[in-house]
C-alpha cells in the first residue's frame, strides 16, 4: 500500500499513517537496532493486535485493574520501543541572536523576508508549489514567481531546521549540524496550518489522509484518475478536489456547503459532485479501494481526503505563551509583543492573502487590502468534524470517541479535563493531531496546554 | 463555607466534608482544578522521611490513601514500586545507615543491595532500597473528588485578593473579579499561594513558592520500576505505566513566583543523568517539561489547623514542600474532622501553624 502502517502503542491494532508532516502520529518508529526511522523510507514490523479492546471506562471501572500488582503488568501488553541506541551525530548548542526570526518558510514566511531577517524553516515554499487550485485574488504563478524572487535574493537569510519550543534562554531550534538558542526582537510565527482528521467509523483505516499529504505526496502516485472521497464542505475542500479529476466532497448532513463564488463557479465546471451525509463505515478491500458507507449510499474511492478546515499549527505560538481565540470552528493564536504571526497561523487560506499577510509586516499600507478579504465563515451547532459517531480520536493513545463520550458521561466538559480523564494528546505527538478535532467536538473553548517542547528533543 | 484553593487538599476536604452530609461549600480555584501544583507532581507516595514527625504522619496518610483510592470513581492506578537511592559518595552512605536503623525502628526499614540487582542501572555500588513506597496517579484523585463534589459544592473561579474579618472572626472573602462573598469559616488550600494570602489579609504562615522543573521522555519498553533518587546527579525519576521515564532536577530556586517555564539547561541536565544512569536509553529524547512550585515551609513540613489568635473560622492545610499529592486524602480527613468536631486531631498537633513560634520545628530534610 502507498499509504504506510503503523501499529498502535495501547492495542497493536493496524491503523493507517494519515499526515505526512513531522511530528505527527505514527510517522516515526523505533526499529530493532534503537534508531529512529521514518515510516516512509521503510515500513516497521508487523504486529499481533491485543485481542481486546482497552478503553477507559474498562481502565476506570475493571475491578481487576485496581489490584496493585496486577499494574506494573500494563506496560507489557503495549508496543514499545525495546531501547535508543546513542545519537549517531553529536550536535552542539550555540547562542544567537536575531533582529527579526521568522519561522516557517511558506508563502507569507518568505513574504515576511527583508535584510533584518533570518528564517528558520523545514523547507522553503511549502504546499504552493503542489496545489493546483487557484488563488482568489492572483495566479498562482505571478505569487510563486514573486516568492521566487525574494528567495533569490534573500537566500543567505535562511537557515534549515526545526522549530523545538520555547526555552527560558531561548527559542530552541534544532538544525542540521547543531541547535540553535536564538533571542529576537521580533518573532515572525508564518508555521502555517494543517487539516485535521474528522470523526467517523473506519477513520483509522489505512488510506484516510489530510490533504496536505494527499496533494504533497500520493496525488501523484495514485494518479489524477483515481476518485477520491474528500471531506469538507468549503472553498478548502474544493481547493482540494481541484487536484484530482474525479472527485466527490461529502459534507456531514448537519452542514450546509459555504463556497465562494468564485469557487461555487469551479465546482460547477469541474463537475465535482456534492454529498452530504454521515459515514457509517469504511472497509478497505485492498490495497487500492476503500469502500465507503454512509446512510445513503456507498462509495468506492482509492482514497478519503480530509480537508474540513485548516487550523493553525497552534503549539508553536502556545509554546511561547500566546493565547488563542475559539471561533467557527477555528482556533486562532493572538499575537502579543514582539510576535507577529502570518498566513495559515492567522487562518488564511487563500495564497494571495497568505502573501499580504507577510508582505504587510514589511510595508505597513498594504494592511488595508488585506483588510479588504474578509472572509465569510460560518459556524455550525455540530462539529463539521462529525461525520459519524465512531472513530478514533487520539492516534498515539488509542483514545476513542467512545472514551471521549464516557468522560462526558462522568460530567468533565472542556478539552482539558478530557485530557486528564482520558490521556487524549498525551501521546507521541503531545495532541498536535487530536485535541483541535476533540476540542470543536466538545465545543470547548480551551485546549490542553501545549507545553514545551513541540517535538522530542534529543541532544 | 468557603475553601480556598481546587487543588488535591480543597477536593479532598470538600470530598470528605460532603461524605459527613456537609454540603455548604464553596470553592474558589483561580484557574482550574489542580491548576497549582496538583495537575504538576510526579505523584509517588512514600513512608521515608527524615523526621519522626513526618513519618508517625505518613503511617497513618499512607495506608489511608492506599485504602481510599479503592473507593474513588476512577481508578488512581496505586501500585508500589519503591523507592531507590544511588549512593555515590561515603557521605551518602552514612546518611543512609543512619536512616536506615531509624526507619527499621519505625518498621519500614528498607534495604541495602548492590546497584547491580537492579538490571536498568548502569551504576555499580551501593543502593538502598525501600520497597513500601509506590506510584499513583494524581489526575485520577483530584478529578475523582471533583466528580463527587461538583453538584453538591459550588466551584467558582476567581483569584482571592484576601479575607475579610470583622470583630475577630471570619467574615468572607474579597475576590479579584466577583466582589465579596460572606461566610463565617473561610479554609485555605491554595498550596504555594498559601503565603502570599495570608499575608494579603494581614496574618503570617510562612510559605513560599520554589520553582521545579519536570520532564518526561519518549516512551521506552518498561525497567525503571522504582523512584530512583540520584543525590549526586541531583535528579530523581521513575518510568510511567505508558512507558515514559519522568523526574526532575533538584536545582535549588530562590523562593518566588517565577515562570511556568523550563530551562534548556535543566532539560540537558536532567536527560544526560538520566542517559548515563539507565541502560538502553542513550539517544532518547525529552518528549515534554513542565514546571511548578513548592510550596516551601521553614522547616519542610506541612501547617494545617489554625492558631488560636487567628480570628475565629480561619483553618488552612497547606505548605507540603513537595510531599502534598501523597498526603491530600488523609489531611483532607483530619481537616474535615477539625472543622466539624471543633477539636484538633491528635495526629494534626505537630502541624499547627503555632509551632514556628513555639520554635517546634519538625526536622525534615527530605524533600524530594
Amino acid at each position: 500500500m502507498r499509504v504506510p502502517a503503523a501499529y498502535t502503542k495501547r492495542t497493536k491494532r493496524k491503523i493507517g499513517v494519515s499526515y505526512d508532516e513531522y511530528g505527527m502520529p505514527y510517522t516515526e518508529y523505533v526499529n530493532d537496532k534503537g534508531e529512529i526511522t521514518s515510516v516512509f523510507t521503510s515500513s516497521p514490523k508487523e504486529r499481533h493486535p491485543l485481542p481486546l479492546r482497552i478503553n477507559i471506562r474498562f481502565l476506570h471501572e475493571t475491578r481487576l485493574l485496581r489490584n496493585s500488582s496486577v499494574l506494573p503488568a500494563l506496560p507489557f501488553f503495549q508496543d514499545l520501543p525495546k531501547h535508543y541506541s546513542p545519537l549517531k551525530k553529536h550536535k552542539d548548542v550555540e547562542k544567537a541572536h536575531f533582529k527579526r526570526l521568522i519561522i516557517g518558510g511558506g508563502t507569507s514566511g518568505i513574504a515576511a523576508l527583508n535584510e533584518d531577517s533570518i528564517m528558520v524553516t523545514r523547507e522553503l515554499f511549502g504546499d504552493i508549489l503542489y496545489d493546483e487550485s487557484p488563488s482568489l485574488l492572483l495566479s498562482k504563478e505571478e505569487i510563486v514567481k514573486k516568492l521566487k524572487e525574494k528567495v533569490k535574493k534573500f537566500e543567505n537569510k535562511v537557515l534549515y531546521g526545526n522549530y523545538m519550543g520555547k526555552f527560558d534562554e531561548g527559542l530552541l531550534f534544532e538544525l542540521e549540524d547543531k541547535f540553535l538558542l536564538v533571542e529576537a526582537e521580533e518573532i515572525v510565527v508564518s508555521t502555517g496550518a494543517r487539516t485535521l482528521k474528522p470523526i467517523f467509523k473506519g477513520n483509522w483505516e489505512q488510506g484516510v489522509v489530510s490533504r496536505e499529504y494527499y496533494i504533497r505526496r500520493l496525488k501523484g502516485e495514485i494518479g489524477e484518475e483515481s476518485k477520491i472521497l474528500v471531506l469538507g464542505y468549503n472553498d478548502l475542500a474544493v481547493k482540494t478536489a481541484l487536484n484530482s479529476k474525479k472527485a466527490i466532497i461529502l459534507a456531514p448532513q448537519h452542514v450546509d456547503f459555504a463556497f465562494s463564488p468564485l469557487y461555487r463557479d469551479l465546482v460547477n465546471e469541474n463537475g465535482i459532485e456534492l454529498e452530504r451525509d454521515y459515514i457509517v463505515d469504511v472497509i478497505r478491500t485492498d490495497d487500492k479501494k476503500l469502500v465507503v458507507t454512509t446512510k445513503k449510499g456507498e462509495y468506492e474511492v482509492s482514497l478519503i481526503v480530509f480537508s474540513v478546515l485548516k487550523q493553525p499549527r497552534l503549539e508553536v505560538t502556545s509554546s511561547m505563551g500566546l493565547s488563542y481565540t475559539y471561533e467557527n470552528h477555528v482556533y486562532k493564536p493572538m499575537r502579543e509583543n514582539n510576535v507577529q504571526i502570518t498566513g495559515g497561523m492567522l487562518g488564511i487560506v487563500d495564497e494571495y492573502l497568505s502573501l499580504l499577510s507577510g508582505e504587510v509586516l514589511n510595508d505597513p499600507k498594504k494592511i488595508d487590502e488585506l483588510k479588504n478579504y474578509s472572509s465569510k465563515e460560518v459556524t455550525f451547532s455540530i462539529s463539521p468534524y462529525y461525520y459519524g459517531s465512531n472513530g478514533l480520536i487520539c492516534e498515539c493513545e488509542e483514545v476513542w470517541l467512545e472514551d471521549i463520550e464516557y468522560a462526558k458521561s462522568l460530567g468533565v466538559r472542556d478539552t482539558e479535563e478530557i485530557k486528564r480523564v482520558t490521556g487524549l494528546g498525551t501521546g507521541k505527538c503531545q495532541g498536535k493531531a487530536c485535541v483541535t478535532v476533540a476540542g470543536d467536538y466538545l465545543k470547548s473553548n480551551i485546549l490542553i496546554s501545549f507545553r514545551t517542547p513541540i517535538y522530542p528533543v534529543r541532544i | 463555607m468557603i475553601i480556598v484553593g481546587a487543588g488535591a487538599h480543597g477536593l479532598s476536604l470538600a470530598y470528605h466534608l460532603a461524605r459527613e452530609g456537609f454540603n455548604d461549600i464553596k470553592i474558589i480555584e483561580m484557574k482550574r482544578i489542580g491548576f497549582g501544583s496538583s495537575s504538576r507532581n510526579a505523584s509517588r507516595f512514600r513512608y521515608h522521611f527524615f523526621s519522626k514527625e513526618n513519618i508517625t504522619y505518613a503511617k497513618k496518610a499512607i495506608p489511608y490513601l492506599i485504602q481510599h483510592v479503592k473507593e474513588l470513581r476512577l481508578n488512581s492506578l496505586l501500585y508500589f514500586t519503591g523507592y531507590l537511592w544511588i549512593l555515590r559518595v561515603e557521605e551518602q552512605i552514612s546518611i543512609q545507615k543512619k536512616l536506615d536503623s531509624m526507619w527499621k525502628a519505625e518498621g519500614i526499614g528498607g534495604e541495602f543491595r548492590d546497584c547491580s540487582e537492579f538490571e536498568f542501572l548502569k551504576s555499580e555500588g551501593l543502593c538502598y532500597y525501600a520497597p513500601q513506597d509506590g506510584a499513583f496517579h494524581h489526575d485520577y484523585l483530584i478529578y475523582s473528588y471533583y466528580l463527587e463534589i461538583k453538584d453538591k459544592a459550588r466551584l467558582i473561579i476567581d483569584e482571592v485578593e484576601k479575607i475579610n474579618f470583622k470583630g475577630g472572626k471570619v467574615a468572607g472573602i474579597k475576590l479579584v473579579k466577583g466582589g465579596e462573598l460572606n461566610d463565617d469559616v473561610v479554609v485555605i488550600t491554595a498550596g504555594a499561594w498559601s503565603g502570599k494570602l495570608m499575608t494579603n489579609s494581614g496574618i503570617n504562615v510562612p510559605i513560599f513558592p520554589e520553582k521545579k522543573e519536570i520532564f518526561i521522555t519518549e516512551d521506552v519498553s518498561f525497567r525503571v520500576r522504582p523512584l530512583v533518587i540520584d543525590t549526586s546527579n541531583k535528579v530523581y525519576f521513575s518510568q510511567t505505566l505508558k512507558g515514559e521515564i519522568i523526574g526532575g532536577t533538584e536545582t535549588p530556586r530562590p523562593y518566588n513566583f517565577l515562570p511556568f517555564t523550563n530551562s534548556f539547561e535543566e532539560l540537558s541536565h536532567f536527560l544526560r543523568a538520566i542517559r548515563e544512569t539507565v541502560k538502553g536509553i542513550e539517544g532518547i529524547g525529552i518528549l515534554r517539561g513542565w514546571s511548578g512550585y513548592y510550596e516551601m515551609t521553614p522547616d519542610s513540613s506541612h501547617i494545617m489547623g489554625y492558631d488560636d489568635e487567628w480570628p475565629e473560622g480561619l483553618y488552612i492545610d497547606a505548605g507540603y514542600s513537595g510531599h502534598g499529592m501523597m498526603f491530600a486524602p488523609y489531611s483532607g480527613k483530619l481537616m474535615a474532622e477539625l472543622i466539624l468536631n471543633g477539636k484538633v486531631p491528635p495526629e494534626m498537633r505537630p502541624y499547627l501553624p503555632t509551632r514556628f513560634k513555639e520554635k517546634k520545628l519538625i526536622a525534615e530534610s527530605l524533600v524530594i
